[in-house]
């Protein structure tokens, strides 16, 4: 048993379990400390994960591995339960753990005057625990274990505060939703399993078949199906419409999950079975088209929300549109490079967010903030630090990893994706900049003048956010964005960087520049012509609300859902009916009918009873006497 | 001498006979005395083996037959006059309460 | 050679008998002289058995088969007094059911002629004397065979309380 994965893998696991028993029984010193086993459970985690990391950094490159035997054996097909940390998981890992010990400390100051705070810390900590189960899956099935795991304790932290039906829906919804990209992906993992007859990764990928079926439609509907998982789990369009209205969940919660973990593992799927998709060109190109079609999308959503979380939320799908149009134009290496990036200002701008909301007691509506800056100082600079990394100012973090992006997009020739990408990266500078403004910018509007003492957060929440800053500052440097591993594994995927019509530089110039513009823009605009923008706002009030409203997507997928169960519902009870009662009523039938031809052999007359008896006996006698049959 | 085979075919001849009665007559009470002729045949085969094999075996055996026809006589003509008191005839055309 | 010859003509001539009394049981339509005719075909088959030296049989036969079985008979048939009976003197024999009789009887013919398997008789003079007697079958029927002997007894006990059983009257009387 390897010892650093134990500490790796236990952990969570055995904290959640502790938790959760004791969230049954409501000890009321265990309650006060609930927290910070969680967040011991975490660091463990942290430092086994470290460990391994430090391995990958010499030459020695091999895989930890920890064996816990035999899973499943079905005749010819056999699945062990393996759990592998390799170059891509070990940075994963390192990940998870550590933004997941920021946001458990962050979360001991959010929910310490929540009474179920065990069970909060419980399903956080199960959470970190699917989650390292998924990066360090060995085959697919663990991966799926790990991804339904995750789905599970998204569900059950979004809906944390259950009693408001509200939130109770968000969390289904998003089980729902995901649950429709799982079965994408089981699609996917059946037709692996009939093709490549092994479900297990370094099978696959030394397959002797794959070479064969390059470009072969059963490469393309596999990764279609893969793909479709991804959509589910990582908020593309059609199916992000679960992650504005998780926003419903506790900020750390939005803050881990959906900034730094869950919606990535989708993009973590992709990048670990990048060696068949870079062989189904078709599906490559339809994901760099939903990744930058999602981009934009959802910043145009961004622009006119009015909640600091949705917001953020619909940053988000935008920013992971990015990072699966990367992987989608042939860069996986660029889209885990701006998940990296895109973990430490996400997470820090959700925490900033939550430690607005915990000082104004609940207030969400960015109009009725403002002047923040005074009240809420160690706040502002940490929001700070983090939006300048996200709209992409150098030199920081955001900075050279969407240029990465962009410059990879329009390398490999997607010259419409790239154009929607940069009027994408365009528009987070501008809603960014929007939200910065009404949040800390200007005169304190209503909600801060009611509320009574605004004060920064206590240290357990300013701190992760501290540290976050300094990440979202410095990540641009190689070392924090674990640059040397991952160019040994995207060497290893044989992912080649052209060098398109433009250089890099030209091209990082040309977007800065554009990005700071905007920015600048922006800033006039609501300073100094702010009634301007208000007129403008008050004619299209429509189109404004249809856009707010997601272009209506998110009702025409939830009515036609519901319109389609409906449907199908009624059409089976039929089927049921006629059909299925028919046929056991028609087998009933059809012995009552057999039985009624058969009694009439039954007369009643001993005379013709004797005589069939006589004749019998006599024919039988003289088979049997006879030596015949 | 008589040949054995005299013996069988008498035998055969009578069992036909009480065969054919027991199909065809239409009262009861024929229909058992047919069935006393058939058991007369077999009681004859079963003598005539029994004279053939020097072994006394099938004079016990005829005797058991008696033994065995006079019980089934008697329970066979008691369900006949429960028959004539319950339906008032004995024609077996009529009776049928077996059917079904 | 005499001996034979007076044997094979009696057992031809009570054969015959045998036949026709037989015949006219299941001819006749007074249910009475079927069974007078019966009696009377007992009496020949009886005669029968003498001949094959089975003597203590053919007496038995007379004693009991002829004697109480049959006479059991006609009474049951006086009780019942089925001469006032129209349907009796109503023709039996139908097309069908003739053809289902001789269908029966070839079906049995055949099979029993096809498996029939002939023995040669030992001649007379040289039978035992102790053949057939009683006490030949008395050591049998009380030695090796008792156990069917017991069993006849219990099923005569069956008999009666079968008898007693069908033939006594059920009062209904409210419980």
């Amino acid at each position: 048993m390897n010892t650093q994965m134990l500490f790796l893998m236990l952990p969570p696991v055995l904290g959640s379990f502790i938790l959760g028993f004791f969230s049954f029984i409501s000890y009321r010193r265990v309650e006060k400390i609930s927290g910070w086993i969680a967040l011991l459970a975490i660091v463990i985690s942290f430092f086994a994960a470290l460990s391994m990391l430090a391995g990958f950094y010499g030459h020695d490159t091999h895989p930890v591995v920890l064996d816990l035997g035999s899973w499943m054996k079905l005749g010819a097909f056999h699945l062990d339960l393996v759990f592998k940390v390799d170059a891509l998981s070990t940075v994963f890992t390192v990940l998870i753990t550590g933004v997941g010990l920021l946001v458990h400390l962050y979360s001991i100051g959010y929910m310490s005057h929540d009474e179920s705070r065990t069970r909060y810390f419980s399903c956080l900590n199960l959470f970190c625990a699917f989650m390292l189960v998924l990066v360090t899956g060995s085959s697919l099935p663990i991966i799926f274990v790990g991804w339904e795991g995750v789905g599970l304790c998204s569900f059950l932290l979004i809906g944390f505060w259950y009693t408001d039906k509200a939130n109770a829906f968000a969390g289904r919804k998003a089980f729902v939703v995901n649950r429709i990209g799982d079965a994408g992906f089981l699609l996917g993992m059946f037709l692996i399993l009939k093709t490549f007859g092994s479900l297990d990764i370094s099978v696959l990928e030394q397959h002797s078949l794959l070479s064969s079926l390059a470009g072969m439609p059963v490469l393309e509907w596999i990764m279609l199906f893969l793909f479709i998982g991804c959509v589910g789990k990582s908020a593309q369009f059609p199916f992000y419409i679960w992650l504005p209205d998780a926003m419903a969940g506790p900020t750390p919660v939005s803050a881990l999950i959906h900034a730094a973990t869950m919606v990535t593992a989708g993009i973590y799927l992709l990048c670990r079975m990048f060696f068949m998709l870079k062989l189904a060109p078709m599906v490559m190109d339809l994901i760099a088209f939903t990744g930058a079609l999602t981009a934009f999308f959802a910043a145009t959503i961004a622009i006119f929300q009015s909640d600091i979380k949705k917001v953020l939320a619909y940053s988000t799908v935008s920013q992971l549109g990015f990072m699966v149009l990367a992987v989608g134009a042939g860069a996986p290496d660029a889209g885990l490079y701006h998940l990296i990036t895109h973990a430490y200002f996400k997470a820090l701008l959700f925490l900033a967010a939550g430690s607005v909301i915990h000082a104004l007691h609940g207030e969400q509506n960015i109009f009725n903030m403002g002047g923040l800056r005074t009240y809420l100082p160690g706040t502002a600079i940490t929001f700070i630090c983090g939006f300048v990394a996200i709209t992409g100012v150098p030199p920081f973090s955001g900075w050279v990893t969407k240029d990465a992006i962009l410059h990879a997009v329009f390398s490999h020739g997607h010259t419409t994706l790239f154009v929607l990408a940069f009027l994408s990266a365009l528009m987070t500078a501008g809603y960014m900049t929007r939200l910065f403004h009404f949040v800390f910018l200007g005169n304190p509007r209503q909600s801060v003048k009611s509320a009574k003492n605004i004060h920064d957060s206590p240290w357990v929440m300013m701190l992760p956010m501290w540290i976050l800053a300094l990440l979202s500052i410095l990540g641009g440097m190689g070392a924090l964005r674990f640059e040397t591993i991952l160019e040994g594994w995207s060497h290893a995927q044989d992912i080649k960087h052209l060098d398109g019509p433009v250089s890099e530089m030209t091209m990082n110039a040309l977007v800065t520049l554009s990005t700071l513009g905007a920015m600048f823009t922006v800033f006039y605009l609501y300073n100094k012509k702010y009634a301007r923008l208000e007129s403008m706002a008050q004619q299209r009030q429509k189109l404004i609300s249809f856009i707010q409203r997601e272009y209506g997507l998110n009702q025409f997928l939830v009515g036609g859902a519901t319109y389609l169960s409906a449907a199908l519902s009624k059409l089976f009870a039929w089927l049921d009916r006629s059909w299925i009662d028919g046929a056991v009523n028609s087998v009933a039938r059809v012995s009552m009918i057999l039985a009624g031809v058969i009694s009439k052999i039954q007369t009643g007359h001993v005379q013709g009873y004797s005589y069939a008896v006589v004749v019998g006996f006599f024919v039988l006698a003289y088979y049997l006497l006879s030596g015949g049959v | 001498m008589i040949p054995f085979e005299h013996y069988i075919y008498l035998s055969l001849i009578l069992f036909s006979i009480g065969l054919v009665g027991l199909v065809v007559r239409k009262d009861a009470i024929t229909v058992f005395l047919s069935v006393e002729i058939m058991l007369n045949a077999a009681n004859l085969l079963f003598v005539a083996y029994s004279r053939v094999r020097g072994d006394e075996f099938g004079h016990t055996a005829a005797f058991v037959v008696i033994a065995v026809a006079a019980v089934e006589a008697a329970i066979g003509l008691a369900i006949v006059i429960r028959l004539k008191k319950q339906s008032g005839t004995l024609d077996l055309n009529e009776i049928a309460q077996l059917k079904g | 050679m005499g001996e034979r010859m007076i044997e094979s003509m009696i057992f031809y001539a009570f054969a015959v008998l045998t036949i026709g009394f037989s015949l006219s049981v299941i001819l006749l339509r007074n249910p009475i002289s079927s069974a007078l005719s019966l009696v009377s075909s007992f009496f020949c088959v009886s005669a029968l058995f003498i001949l094959a030296h089975a003597t203590f049989l053919g007496i038995v036969q007379i004693l009991i088969y002829a004697g109480a079985i049959l006479v059991l008979f006609l009474y049951v048939l006086m009780l019942l007094n089925l001469q006032d009976e129209n349907w009796i003197f109503n023709k039996h024999w139908t097309f069908a059911k003739v053809l289902q009789a001789l269908s029966m009887v070839g079906v049995m013919t055949y099979i029993s002629l096809r498996l029939l398997h002939i023995e040669p008789m030992v001649a007379s003079s040289e039978m035992p004397t102790e053949f057939g007697s009683i006490e030949s079958i008395g050591k049998i029927l009380l030695g090796e065979q008792v156990l069917a002997f017991e069993w006849i007894s219990v099923l005569l006990f069956i008999g009666i309380l079968g008898v007693i059983a069908i033939c006594s009257k059920k009062t209904k009387e409210a419980k």
